[in-house]
């Protein structure tokens, strides 16, 4: 069965550009449905909230897709209104905005999307826009891998949504060490580490081309060794003109309490392109 | 849906303001202030209050400073348990060591942020935007997604913005693509790359000519010279060859002392010595074994070899980068200026259907011709377009009065960028001509006729078309750049209308196509050596540059970069760098691929990434602002003095004062030789590290008397070792050093042979010969094995002083035979380094004082022995150095039978 894509729709700017990152992706998912969904917690009048949706919904005309707006009105809180609107289940692929938050904490610490993630009820993509000209149409990707067991399996479904406009995907795998033993780690210590990375990316990248068939999508693969994995995708993502950084969300990497310290924060706070956090169920 | 998916610049003008939510008159105070906060400013400053702090506390994290400090609490641990020993002073003085080594570390690490300020330059300080439909000037930091740029002549860019209106809108985009050519920008649609888009228009970039407006879609990091700036502050340089080793060392060292020390102090404690006795003792012991003085000295040595490099055009930044630009396994390198003189020449005037050389007469009235389309200020210093000034020259060497001409100029045309010529109307031999100078594509659709042999001319026909172009194929594979040149009679009262802005479309016509000017800029003559040189020393060349494959070829092939065959393989262009992978380019490097044609200045990058997958060490040059991360990343990053940007110099850690490649190979020969000296000084100061060790492993396991306590170790490694030290470190380079292969990165400082010729050959032979007089003035003097003897006996003061008398009379000898691996150290080279006589008389004067001289004996707690024991002290000098001369002739003899008389690397 086609997921069906909703669109947590908050009214603000970083809304409406992760609208057309729904757009797409309902696109390249064959015609997929959005619905958007809109709360009214009163942060914007309900006139200006009203003609928002309104362009929202031209657009996606234009584009050729099909969408239907829900504004409800707030239980008890904006995340547990979601909750009663969105269905459980896979085929529920919620995309929502990373953030920043009106007490200036975060990008995702603290939000609601973070508490989506968090929830595991369905799929959900947080996205943070900061390059608004790409449009939702990214062509080149960053997909940092943290070694899963199941490689690319989770992700796979996330990238399929944006592969048709990728011509450029980088998958980075950095083995971190730490930061002591890193500045005094043998060389053969070193090569035995980058070789398991190696083993691990090409396992994906085999996956991947499995999935692709045949494609003319450039596909790369870095190792890299680090006892600063944030600093190391960020730099990545400036070498490769990467247009948006995808990373999996975890309940161990997820923004804890300590926000500030929190590695996915640092990344949404100083990435040089659009961030998209996802998170099977 | 219909999957049109588009980027900005796939977008018509009204669609980019919809999609980027803003329209023709600006957006408002409220829309700003909430981008503002979710996007953050337009800036390149991450905040990070803790940063300065982070980054001075890491340097605490290394290894020898935190040796230092366990050194100086030890010390004031054990003053304060007996404060009668001044440990104290020692543990003050380690200190300030560690905060001065922490301190400087930090310095070096602060001055990286100057490349960063560096490339602010190129962004402006206020804007002006239009916003709710007034046109308003803002600090550029205020910028959003969405506000609407007024462009003007003369404008910094201050974000990533699409071009929504423009008027004959030229930028300079050399800062972000190093392409020298301004770039014409207009507001259409296009359907190429988003980075190569003609309606883009780039942080950092100017305008040169026309107006118009442009919508911000990135701001601060997020635009592409954001991300230069990135990546040129965030990527750390890989720690230099020597460093790792250094590291090595220290780490080994520290292991060997501090294992030895706490070995030793748990014995004493099981066999009943007093506590704070155990803690000197193991002090002694952890003092013994660290070489203190070897870290300065190394400080030293490199410094000493910047200064030598900063002789031969090389100024160093970082000390670091004078051994590892030694250590290069591959220079990559630019063309221009650093191969070549970065100095257009006119080297080939043909006929265009021949292709035969002209003749003098020919040439000068070709060359006259050409000056008509050229552009020169001067006379005797001439100025304007390299390739005018290249005309001019050759006139004059022609022997033409270039005054003269100039006077019968009539009218210049100035060069176009988008028709890719230039023309003029001069009269020649009272005849007066129209001249076309540019490329043979702009050309050729105005041709009527080519000029063929004997002046004759041929009418332009598809097959006529084809003979030209085959001459100017021929021209360029040989690297020249071609220019064409064309003209036409003029009737009469045609081409008067000067005024007419129409006037040069009107008269391109009917153009007959005189010759082929050949251009180039010359190979430097030093450079095809210096490649030899390279090669010889084991050193890849790379040639990377932003050039026609056939240029960076002919230029390759000159230099002696690619062998005279063709092969393909050796040459890659980077488009198809574009498409491989990073261990594809691996595979090619691997193949043999040594030139890198149509290049961009980040795809510089990714060559370095692979040559450091492949283990090798990289030196890279560069000049240009976009240069700036790859000269971070390489091993050795290497800017042009000259021709090279600030954000380039603050980036590299070599400039070279005069652009020119054969002076990095000189670094290199200077960068080995220092490396070969600090191994050869490495070797001399663990030498002493023997006859200190060995007291005091007799004191703990026989009852013996300690033979030298910690002051008269610190006297020797901190301070009659370091001159000679220094004086090895001066040592010239050995002829040889450029025909050996660079080291690999595992081949280390500290080796076992090292460790053992130092310990267990001379240093033992030093400690034998220097307990033998101690133990022998002792029983002269009525000691008697297992007597306890009081720390202030005359006795005990004359035996600790012939010990360390000896020792340092035999260092002379372990100096002298570390000059050379294998010849002895007696030559006359030694009265030319003056460090090396230094330290031979300060060693000869220590050990004398340190007998005979009373304010010394009293630092030292050392006394006078008779003279005749004194002479067999000095008879260790001879002792040392012969027996490592014997050594050194059966190691020649061993290595002349099993190799053939190869000379092998070793002690």
């Amino acid at each position: 069965m086609k997921p069906t894509i909703y669109l947590a729709y908050d009214g603000s700017i970083n809304a409406d550009w992760v609208a057309r990152y729904a757009f797409n992706m309902a696109a390249n998912g064959q015609d997929l449905q959005i619905i958007l969904i809109h709360i009214l917690d009163h942060t914007y009048s309900p006139d200006k909230i009203a003609k928002k949706i309104e362009a929202v919904e031209a657009e996606c005309v234009v584009r050729g897709g099909r969408i239907t707006s829900r504004i409800l009105p707030l239980q008890k809180n904006v995340f547990y209104s979601l909750l009663q609107a969105i269905p459980a289940g896979e085929e529920s692929l919620c995309v929502c905005g990373a953030r920043i938050s009106s007490r200036d904490k975060g990008f995702l610490a603290g939000t609601i999307s973070e508490k989506l993630l968090r929830r595991k009820q369905f799929t959900v993509m947080a996205i943070r826009v900061v390059k608004p000209g790409i449009l939702g149409a990214p062509k080149k990707l960053l997909f940092p891998l943290s070694g899963h067991p199941r490689g690319f399996q989770a992700a796979m479904s996330f990238f399929l949504l944006l592969a048709p406009e990728v011509e450029r995907l980088h998958l980075l795998r950095i083995m971190k060490v730490s930061s002591l033993w890193f500045q005094y780690m043998p060389a053969t210590f070193a090569r035995a580490l980058q070789t398991k990375g190696f083993t691990y990316v090409n396992e994906v990248l085999k996956e991947i081309r499995q999935q692709l068939g045949e494609s003319n999508i450039y596909l790369d693969a870095k190792v890299i060794l680090s006892d600063d994995w944030v600093k190391e995708i960020l730099i990545h993502a400036s070498k490769t003109h990467a247009q948006m950084i995808l990373m999996g969300a975890s309940d161990r990497n997820l923004p804890s309490r300590y926000f500030y310290g929190n590695k996915i924060e640092q990344i949404l706070r100083r990435s040089p392109c659009d961030v998209g956090i996802y998170r099977n169920i | 849906m219909n999957g049109q998916a588009q980027q900005i610049h796939n977008l018509t003008p009204d669609r980019v303001y919809t999609l980027l939510d803003t329209r023709p008159e600006g957006l408002d105070g409220e829309e700003v202030e909430e981008r503002l906060l979710h996007v953050g400013r337009n800036s390149f400053d991450i905040p990070d209050r803790w940063k300065t702090l982070r980054s001075f506390g890491k340097q605490f994290t290394n290894f020898f400073t935190i040796l230092l400090l366990v050194s100086a609490t030890i010390c004031f641990v054990a003053h304060r348990l007996n404060p009668g020993e001044s440990m104290n002073f020692l543990g003050w003085a380690l200190l300030v060591v560690a905060l001065l080594n922490a301190f400087f570390s930090f310095i070096q690490e602060y001055r990286a942020e100057r490349a960063m300020e560096a490339l602010k330059k190129f962004l402006p300080q206020l804007v002006e935007v239009q916003r709710q439909g007034q046109v308003i000037k803002i600090p550029a930091e205020g910028i959003v997604p969405g506000d609407l740029l007024i462009l003007a002549e003369g404008d910094k860019i201050t974000a990533d913005a699409r071009v929504v209106e423009a008027e004959g809108l030229l930028v300079d985009n050399a800062p972000l693509t190093g392409e020298a050519n301004p770039c014409t920008l207009v507001h259409e649609a296009s359907r190429s790359r988003l980075v190569e888009s003609n309606n883009i228009a780039f942080a950092g970039c100017t305008v040169i000519r026309g107006s118009g407006k442009a919508v911000v879609f990135a701001t601060g990091l997020r635009t592409e010279f954001g991300k230069l700036a990135h990546l040129s502050q965030e990527i750390e340089r890989a720690s230099s060859p020597l460093e790792q080793e250094t590291a090595h060392m220290v780490r080994v060292l520290t292991i060997i002392a501090v294992s030895m020390g706490f070995a030793f102090f748990m014995y004493g404690m099981l066999t009943g010595r007093p506590l704070w006795v155990n803690l000197v003792f193991m002090m002694g012991i952890i003092v013994a074994n660290v070489p203190e003085g070897l870290l300065p000295t190394f400080t030293l040595s490199l410094a000493m070899g910047s200064l030598r490099m900063a002789k031969k055009n090389v100024l160093v930044k970082s000390l670091n980068a004078v051994e590892a630009l030694g250590a290069v396994h591959v220079i990559c390198s630019d063309k221009t200026g650093t191969l070549t003189e970065n100095r257009l020449t006119i080297t080939g005037l043909l006929s265009p259907l021949q292709g035969t050389p002209f003749a003098d007469q020919e040439q000068l009235e070709l060359l006259t011709l050409a000056l008509a389309a050229s552009e020169v200020r001067g006379r005797d210093h001439l100025s304007g377009d390299p390739l005018d000034v290249a005309v001019a020259a050759r006139l004059t060497a022609l022997g033409a009065d270039l005054e003269v001409l100039r006077e019968q100029i009539e009218h210049y045309f100035t060069f176009d960028v988008e028709k890719r010529r230039s023309a003029g109307i001069m009269t020649v031999a009272g005849k007066r001509f129209f001249v076309v100078k540019g490329a043979f594509e702009a050309l050729s659709p105005m041709l009527a006729s080519v000029r063929s042999a004997g002046g004759q001319q041929e009418a332009v026909d598809k097959e006529v078309l084809e003979r030209a172009e085959e001459v100017l194929r021929g021209m360029a594979s040989e690297g020249l750049r071609v220019i064409a040149l064309a003209c036409r009679e003029l009737g009469e009262g045609e081409g008067e209308e000067a005024d007419s802005p129409s006037l040069q479309d009107a008269l391109e016509k009917e153009l007959l196509l005189a010759g082929f000017i050949g251009i180039e800029d010359p190979l430097r003559q030093e450079v095809p050596a210096a490649v030899g040189k390279c090669h010889s020393a084991g050193i890849e060349v790379l040639l990377i540059t932003g050039d026609h494959p056939d240029t960076a070829q002919a230029i390759a092939r000159k230099a002696g970069i690619l062998p005279q065959e063709d092969d393909p393989a050796l040459l890659m262009t980077g488009a198809e760098l574009e498409h491989l992978t990073e261990e594809g380019l691996v595979e090619r490097l691997g193949q043999g691929t040594r030139v890198f044609a149509r290049t961009t200045p980040e795809q510089k990058m990714k060559i370095v990434a692979a040559l450091k997958t492949m283990e090798k060490v990289v030196a890279m040059t560069g000049d240009g602002v976009n240069d700036a991360p790859a000269l971070k990343a390489a091993d050795v990053g290497i800017a042009m003095g000259r021709q090279g940007t600030d954000v380039a110099r603050e980036s590299a850690q070599i400039i070279l004062l005069d652009d020119n490649f054969a002076s990095i190979v000189a670094g290199i020969e200077e960068g080995r030789t220092v490396f070969e000296n600090i191994k050869k000084f490495t070797n001399y100061v663990l030498v002493s590290n023997g006859p200190e060790i060995l007291p005091y492993l007799l004191y703990i396991l026989l009852p013996v008397p300690l033979a030298l306590n910690v002051i008269q170790i610190l006297s020797i490694d901190l301070g009659t070792d370091i001159i000679p030290s220094m004086a090895l470190g001066q040592e010239p380079p050995d002829p040889e050093i450029m025909h050996k292969p660079p080291r690999l990165r595992e081949q280390g400082l500290l080796t076992l042979p090292l460790i053992l010729h130092s310990y267990l050959f001379l240093g033992l032979l030093e400690g034998l010969w220097s307990l033998g007089l101690f133990f022998y003035v002792l029983t002269s003097g009525g000691w008697h094995f297992g007597e306890e003897l009081a720390t202030n006996d005359p006795l005990y003061h004359s035996a600790m002083g012939i010990a360390l008398s000896t020792i340092l009379l035999m260092q002379i000898g372990n100096l002298l035979g570390r000059r050379f691996s294998r010849r002895s150290g007696l030559d006359l080279g030694i009265f030319k380094n003056r460090l090396m006589l230094l330290g031979i008389a300060i060693q000869v004067v220590f050990s004398w004082a340190t007998l005979y001289f009373p304010p010394l004996q009293k630092i030292l707690n050392t006394g006078p022995v008779p003279l005749s024991i004194y002479f067999l002290a000095w008879f260790g000098i001879i002792l040392i150095f012969g027996s490592d001369y014997l050594r050194k002739r059966y190691l020649e003899n061993r290595e002349r039978s099993t190799c053939g008389g190869q000379h092998k690397e070793g002690l």
